[in-house]
């Protein structure tokens, strides 16, 4: 019997199977994986960067070192590719975000201004220009697209809008004066039109309203002030305080730490919608990312970027 | 079968310059890192003309690769 529990034990230790204790953790949550995309034999995936995944459980991920954006079957196989190492109409220089709504597949490059839409079979439509570089992208079933603009002034705001481009609503989420970059951070909405921010270079996590109203704001990790360093004419950040955010189908928060975590890009804090602490998990391996899709199950890297891991996260209560 | 070599043979050189430049530039020291590294010079070839896509570069190298 002993061996047994001490089998399962280590088991679950070398599968990652990981939940970390945290103050007010109410629950132990854990990985299993269940899909993995790309090794570094099958030359499927090389830097692979945005991850999204449709109502059929189809996945789309633009891949950096290939100037593609590539689409998976559920079971993981690759299905079609776009792109290539260019600057015309469908072309990548460095492909970077990517998420898709019903219809369309919409991904960012950093060196080209605005956002490449392409229909879900990867055909490219056009390109919907911007005047700055999107900070981060997200995509609504209806074709509603929401984005967040990096200035090097004040930039706290996301941008909502509808299908055609015209801006519908400009939620604020911040408004205090602060060093460059201070502002710029990860989003995402609720099935409400709720907006999170987690704040890439400031221990905060919000939340907005509708409306535009802030309802909560945390800080997890219990950090002041993010330490500067002068670069060129700027004094950057030393480090990352969050990476970037997701939420699941039960309005939970998902949050991915970057340097000041326990386990540096590794730990997930999980948040209900009110903002309280449910859990942390830690990750098999770093990760720049994290995406949830509709069922729940998480996304992340492995092999730094060469491996796209898919898990189901086990531990909620039957009544969460 | 030569075209499935030639292209492992890229992502093996990939690979293999990822690892150089994770050990030139991942490991913990005193050095500013690849990611500033990668700012200042971004900053100064483009002549400041775009700093802003020069910080853009540099966070998304800090979320990759820290």
């Amino acid at each position: 019997m002993i061996k047994k529990v001490a089998a399962a034990f280590l088991m679950t230790v070398s599968c990652s199977l990981v939940a970390v204790a945290v103050e007010g953790r109410t629950h132990f949550l854990s990985l299993e994986e269940v899909l993995s995309i790309g090794n570094f034999k099958d030359n499927v995936l090389f830097q692979w960067i945005g991850v999204s995944v449709d109502d059929d459980g189809f996945l789309y991920v633009t891949d950096g070192m290939d100037y593609s954006i590539k689409k998976f079957a559920p079971k993981g196989r690759l299905v079609r590719k776009a792109g290539r190492r260019g600057q015309g109409p469908g072309e990548f220089l460095a492909p970077r975000l990517l998420d898709c709504s019903g219809k369309y597949v919409y991904a960012t490059d950093q060196s080209i201004p605005g956002i490449h839409v392409f229909d879900r079979n990867l055909t490219y439509l056009k390109r919907i220009p911007f005047s700055h570089p999107v900070g981060d992208l997200k995509a609504f079933a209806d074709g509603r697209y929401a984005v967040t603009m990096c200035t090097v002034g004040h930039s706290g705001k996301v941008l909502l809008h509808d299908e055609k481009g015209s801006i519908l609503k400009e939620y604020h989420y911040s408004d205090a004066e602060g060093p460059v970059m201070s502002d710029w951070a990860s989003f995402d909405f609720d099935a409400q039109y709720n907006l999170y921010v987690a704040y890439n270079f400031q221990d905060r996590i919000e939340k907005f309203d509708a409306a535009g109203d802030k309802i909560w704001s945390r800080s997890i990790l219990g950090i002041k002030k993010v330490p500067r360093k002068k670069t060129g004419p700027w004094e950057v950040p030393q480090s990352l305080v969050y990476k970037d955010l997701a939420l699941d189908g039960c309005g939970r928060l998902y949050v991915l730490g970057g340097g000041f975590s326990r386990h540096r890009s590794r730990d997930v804090y999980v948040l209900s919608s009110e903002g309280e602490p449910q859990a942390v998990i830690t990750l098999p391996e770093k990760s720049h990312c994290i995406h949830i899709d509709r069922h729940g199950y998480l996304y992340s890297r492995a092999n730094d970027g060469i491996t796209l891991k898919k898990y189901k996260i086990t531990g909620w209560d039957a009544r969460h | 079968m030569f075209e499935k070599i030639r292209v492992s043979g890229k992502k093996s050189a990939l690979l293999m310059i990822a690892v150089a430049l994770f050990m030139a530039f991942g490991g913990f020291c005193l050095h500013a890192g690849p990611c500033e590294d990668g700012l200042a010079r971004c900053m100064a070839e483009m002549g400041w003309t775009s700093p802003l896509y020069c910080g853009v570069g540099w966070v998304f190298c800090k979320k990759y690769i820290e």
